[in-house]
C-alpha cells in the first residue's frame, strides 16, 4: 500500500461521498477474496441467497430486470465501512466545529450526557408487488423518505395493471441506530460560559458502546441535518 | 426624537436599509444596520422612547417593533443555524426574489412563493440563543422609576388578534381553553397568562384567574426564574454578533426585533404529535423542545440589534459612567458626599436601634465589591454578621424592607429547616430538557443577600439541606456557586453583598461579625420601622440610592508611603500583642480602611482614615469580647 496524502486530504474533506466510493469498491473485490461459503446467519442472509437463486434462475431465462428491480448494492453488503481519522488529527471540542467543518472527517472529545435507544434503521426498503409479484428496493439516504406506491416493473408497466407496492419489513434492510448527545469536557469551557453540546447518530457497530457519563473521543462527518415540515419553516 | 414610525416598522427600516446597502456593491449592510441603530438611539432620550419588556405586557406589543429589554442571562443554548439568504419561487411565474432571514424567526415569503430549499443562493448564519430573565430580586422603587422615565406609548393594539384566538372566541364564549386549538400553558410560577389574551378585555393579570387547564394542555411550563415570585417575562434572546462576550449571569440590556408569531407555538405541539412517526426528526425529547421552542406568547423572542452589559441597574445614576456626561454628574454628587453620608449614618442608626457602630459597618458592607480575585481569593468581599438581634419581633424583616428601598436588588433568605431541605440553590443542569434549571443563588452582581437566622428553630438537615448550607458557605467564603452538571461541576463567581442576622454567632462564615448593641427597644417595632421609612423624605432616600450605587463603582489605591506606614503600623502592633493581631486582621482593617475611605468620596488612604479604621475594628472587637463573657462558651 502506498501513501497518499492527497486521496488522504480529499477523503478527510468530503468524508461521506467518499465512504460511498470505498464501499463500492470494497463490493467489488470481496468477491476475488472469498473462499468459502458463508452460512447465512440471520433472515436478511436467507433471503439474499433466495435472491440471488432466484435471480440466477431469472437471467438464464434471458429476461433482463428493470433497473428499480435490480439489487441496489446496498442490500447485498454485509460489511460497515468507517473511516478512522488520521492520528495526527487534533480532537476538538463541540465548541471548536464550526461551519469549515461541515462535510469532513472531525474527532471531537467530550462526556456523554444523554444515550437514546437503539432501534432499527432502514437502510434499503423492500416492497413487493400484488399483481406481478416483483420485489422493487429503494435504497434510503437520509432520515425520511417517500415510500414507493406503484410497480415499476415490466409487467406491471406494460399490463398497466397498476400493481400497488407493499413494503416489507423482512426483507428490508435496517440497521442499528442510536442517537447520543455529547457535551464538551468542563475545563475547555471558557470562564462563565456554559458547556456546547453536539448530538451524534451512531449506525452499526458503533451503538451500544457508551454510556452517559463516559468519556469519549468520537470521529466522523460533521453534517447539519435538514428538518422537515413546519420546522424547516420556522428557523 | 427617535422616530416613532421605526419603532413599529422595524423590519421594514431594515428591508430598506438591506435595499440599499444591497445596491452598493461589497458593502457591510449588516454592520450598516447596526451603525444606524447605535447612532438612532444615542440621540438625546432616544433610549426612553423605546417600549420596554419589563414594563409593558408582551401582548400590547406591536410584533416586529423595537423594544428593549433589562435582564439578565440566565441560561445559553447550542447556537442556532439560520438562513441568512434564501430564496422563493413564484410557482406560476417562476420569478425567484432574495430574502434576507436576519432578525427573523419564521421565513416568510408571499402568498403564491415557495421556499427553495436547494438554492445555490441560500446563505446559511449561525446566531446563538440566551433564555434571559430579569434581573432577580429588582427593587420596586428601580422599575417604577424606569416605568416613569419611559416615554413609549403604547397601547394595546386590537389588530393584534393570533388567528387562534379569533376562531375559539366565536366558538367558545365561556372562555374554557378549546383543547385541540389552544396549546396554552397556564404559568405554574408565574402567576399571570399574558398570551391569553381576549380581545375585549383588557385588563392584564386579572383575566387570569378564568383561564381553566384543558385536560390536554401539558403540564405549567416553568420559565426557570431564580426567585420565586418573579412576574416579569422570560425572553429568548437572540444574538448575532459578540456573542461570546456575554456570560451566564450578566445583566445585559439588550435592543432588538420583537418575534411573537403564533407559527412558533404551533411548531411546538406539532412536533410532539408527529414525534412518534419520526423518531429521527426528534433529536430533542418532548421536554426539550417545550423549553427550547416554548409558545411565543409565553416567551417572545428578541432579535438583537444591539445589546450591551450593564455595570448597574440603577435608574438614577447614568448608565455609563465613564462618559464625559457621567463624569459631571458623578463630581457634582461627590462635592456634597458628606452632608450624605452623615444623612444616611443617622438613618441607619435608628434603624439599628441607635446603634451607631453598626450602622458605620452597615454602610461599609453596602458599598463593598468584589474588585479583583487574586488566585482564588476574592478581594473586596465583606459579609457582615448583625448578631444579637432581637428575638421575636421580625427586626430582620423590618432591616430588610429597608435595604430594599436602598440598593435596586435583593432577597431576602429566611433560615429555616424547611427552607434549606426544600428549596432550590443551586442551579442544575437537567439532560432530559436540555437546560440550566435555575436556584436561589443564580444572582447578578451586586445583589444584597439578607440571610435571616433569627427563625431557625431546631431541627435535622437532610442531604439537600446541607448541601444547601455548603453552597451558602461556598458563596460567603469564595463569592462563587458551584453549579451541579451531574457529572461535574462548574464554578461560577459571583458579587454577592451578604448580610447574616442572627441572635448568637452564625453558623455561617462570615468576614465581619458585628454585635448590636441596641440603645433603645421599641414597643412596637413594626410602627418604629414604618415611621422611619415614612419620615425620609423621597428626594433624601434617592440620594441615598445613589451614593451606594455609585460608591461601589468607585477605583481606589494606596500610595506607596501610605502602604509603608501601614506596614510599619502593623509590625508595632504585632510586636505588643502578638496573638491579638494576626494577617487575617490587618486584611480586615485594610478592607474597613478601603470602605471607609470610599465611603466618604476618598479614592485613596489617608493617614487619619486608617487610624479611624484601627478604631472601629478594636471597638467591634471589644463587643464581640464583652459578649463572649456575657454568654461564656458562645463565641
Amino acid at each position: 500500500a502506498e501513501d497518499d496524502p492527497e486521496l488522504a486530504e480529499a477523503v478527510v474533506e468530503n468524508v461521506r461521498r467518499y465512504s460511498r466510493v470505498f464501499s463500492d469498491a470494497v463490493h467489488e473485490l470481496l468477491p476475488l477474496f472469498g473462499s468459502a461459503e458463508a452460512h447465512p446467519r440471520d433472515p436478511l442472509d436467507v433471503y439474499l441467497e433466495h435472491r440471488l437463486l432466484l435471480e440466477q434462475r431469472g437471467r438464464a431465462a434471458g429476461a433482463p430486470r428493470t433497473p428499480q428491480n435490480q439489487f441496489p448494492p446496498e442490500l447485498l453488503r454485509r460489511f460497515e465501512l468507517y473511516f478512522r481519522a488520521p492520528s495526527c488529527s487534533k480532537p476538538l471540542s463541540p465548541r471548536d466545529l464550526r461551519a469549515g467543518s461541515v462535510g469532513s472527517l472531525v474527532t471531537v472529545e467530550g462526556i456523554v450526557t444523554r444515550a437514546g435507544e437503539v432501534r432499527p434503521l432502514l437502510r434499503v426498503a423492500t416492497y413487493s408487488c400484488d399483481q406481478c409479484g416483483a420485489e422493487t428496493y429503494q435504497p434510503i439516504e437520509g432520515p425520511t423518505f417517500t415510500p414507493l406506491l406503484l410497480c415499476p416493473s415490466r409487467e406491471c408497466q406494460t399490463n398497466r395493471s397498476g400493481g400497488r407496492l407493499y413494503l416489507q419489513s423482512r426483507g428490508s434492510k435496517f440497521t442499528r441506530f442510536q442517537e447520543l448527545r455529547i457535551q464538551e469536557h468542563s475545563e475547555q469551557v471558557p470562564v462563565g460560559h456554559l458547556p456546547r453540546s453536539l448530538p451524534l447518530h451512531l449506525s452499526g457497530a458503533n451503538t451500544r458502546q457508551a454510556q452517559p457519563g463516559d468519556h469519549v473521543r468520537v470521529s466522523g462527518a460533521f453534517l447539519p441535518l435538514l428538518r422537515a415540515g413546519h420546522a424547516q419553516v420556522a428557523q | 426624537m427617535l422616530d416613532k414610525s421605526l419603532l413599529c416598522g422595524v423590519n421594514r427600516h431594515i428591508n430598506m436599509l438591506v435595499f440599499v446597502a444591497q445596491n452598493v456593491p461589497n458593502s457591510d449592510w449588516e454592520k450598516k444596520v447596526t451603525e444606524y441603530f447605535k447612532e438612532k438611539l444615542k440621540e438625546n432620550n432616544a433610549t426612553n422612547w423605546v417600549p420596554s419588556l419589563n414594563d409593558v405586557p408582551v401582548h400590547y406589543l406591536k410584533p416586529n417593533s423595537l423594544v428593549k429589554f433589562r435582564c439578565m442571562v440566565q441560561d445559553m443554548f447550542d447556537p442556532e443555524f439560520y438562513m441568512g439568504v434564501y430564496e422563493t419561487v413564484d410557482p406560476n411565474t417562476n420569478a425567484r426574489v432574495l430574502h434576507f432571514g436576519k432578525y427573523r424567526d419564521v421565513a416568510e415569503c408571499g402568498p403564491q412563493q415557495e421556499i427553495d430549499l436547494n438554492s445555490s443562493q441560500t446563505v446559511t448564519l449561525e446566531r446563538q440563543t440566551f433564555y434571559c430573565v430579569p434581573v432577580p430580586g429588582e427593587s420596586a422603587w428601580v422599575k417604577e422609576a424606569y416605568i416613569s422615565a419611559s416615554q413609549a406609548r403604547v397601547s394595546p393594539s386590537t389588530s393584534y388578534t393570533p388567528s387562534r384566538h379569533k376562531r375559539s372566541y366565536e366558538e367558545d364564549e365561556d372562555m374554557d381553553l378549546h383543547p385541540s386549538k389552544q396549546k396554552e400553558q397556564h404559568m405554574g410560577s408565574g402567576g399571570d397568562v399574558p398570551g391569553c389574551v381576549e380581545p375585549k378585555r383588557l385588563e392584564t393579570e386579572a383575566s387570569a384567574g378564568h383561564h381553566v387547564i384543558s385536560p390536554n394542555c401539558s403540564p405549567p411550563l416553568d420559565l426557570n426564574f431564580p426567585l420565586p415570585g418573579e412576574k416579569g417575562p422570560a425572553c429568548l434572546v437572540k444574538v448575532y454578533e459578540n456573542w461570546e462576550s456575554f456570560k451566564v449571569n450578566d445583566v445585559l440590556e439588550v435592543f432588538g426585533v420583537l418575534s411573537v408569531d403564533p407559527v412558533l407555538s404551533i411548531v411546538n405541539s406539532e412536533e410532539r404529535d408527529s414525534s412518534t412517526l419520526d423518531p429521527m426528526e426528534c433529536m430533542d425529547t418532548a421536554e426539550e423542545q417545550r423549553v427550547h421552542s416554548p409558545p411565543a406568547s409565553l416567551v417572545p423572542r428578541i432579535h438583537v440589534i444591539l445589546a450591551q452589559k450593564l455595570q448597574h441597574i440603577n435608574p438614577l445614576l447614568p448608565a455609563c459612567l465613564k462618559e464625559e456626561e457621567s463624569k459631571t454628574f458623578v463630581s457634582n454628587f461627590m462635592s456634597e458626599l458628606s452632608p450624605v453620608r452623615a444623612e444616611l449614618l443617622g438613618f441607619l442608626t435608628h434603624a439599628l436601634l441607635g446603634d451607631s457602630l453598626a450602622a458605620e459597618y452597615l454602610i461599609l458592607h453596602l458599598i463593598s465589591t468584589v474588585y479583583a480575585r487574586r488566585d482564588v481569593l476574592p478581594l473586596g468581599k465583606f459579609t457582615v454578621n448583625l448578631s444579637g438581634c432581637p428575638r421575636n419581633s421580625a427586626f430582620a424583616e423590618h432591616l430588610y424592607r429597608l435595604i430594599q428601598q436602598l440598593v435596586p436588588a435583593s432577597y431576602h433568605l429566611r433560615m429555616s429547616i424547611e427552607s434549606m431541605n426544600h428549596s432550590r440553590f443551586i442551579p442544575h443542569k437537567d439532560y432530559t430538557a436540555n437546560r440550566l434549571v435555575s436556584g436561589l443563588l443564580q444572582l447578578a452582581s451586586n445583589t444584597s443577600l439578607l440571610i435571616d437566622e433569627t427563625q431557625l428553630e431546631q431541627g435535622q438537615l437532610d442531604t439537600a439541606g446541607v448541601h444547601n448550607v455548603t453552597a451558602l458557605g461556598n458563596l460567603i467564603t469564595w463569592q462563587k456557586v458551584d453549579y451541579d452538571f451531574n457529572y461535574h461541576q462548574m464554578e461560577f463567581p459571583c458579587n454577592i453583598n451578604v448580610l447574616i442576622t442572627s441572635e448568637g454567632r452564625s453558623l455561617l462564615p462570615s468576614d465581619c461579625q458585628v454585635h448590636l448593641q441596641p440603645q433603645i427597644i421599641p414597643p412596637n417595632m413594626e410602627e418604629y420601622m414604618s415611621s422611619l421609612l415614612t419620615a425620609v423624605l423621597p428626594s433624601v432616600l434617592n440620594k441615598f440610592r445613589i451614593y451606594l450605587s455609585l460608591l461601589r463603582l468607585l477605583d481606589y489605591s494606596i500610595s506607596d508611603e501610605v502602604t509603608k506606614a501601614v506596614e510599619e503600623d502593623f509590625v508595632e502592633m504585632r510586636k505588643n500583642n502578638p496573638e491579638s493581631v494576626t494577617a487575617d486582621d490587618l486584611h480586615k482593617m485594610l478592607l474597613v480602611a478601603r470602605f471607609l475611605s470610599l465611603s466618604a468620596g476618598q479614592t485613596t488612604l489617608s493617614r487619619e482614615r486608617w487610624l479611624r479604621a484601627k478604631q472601629l475594628e478594636a471597638l467591634r472587637k471589644a463587643r464581640l469580647q464583652q459578649q463572649q463573657c456575657v454568654n461564656g462558651n458562645e463565641l
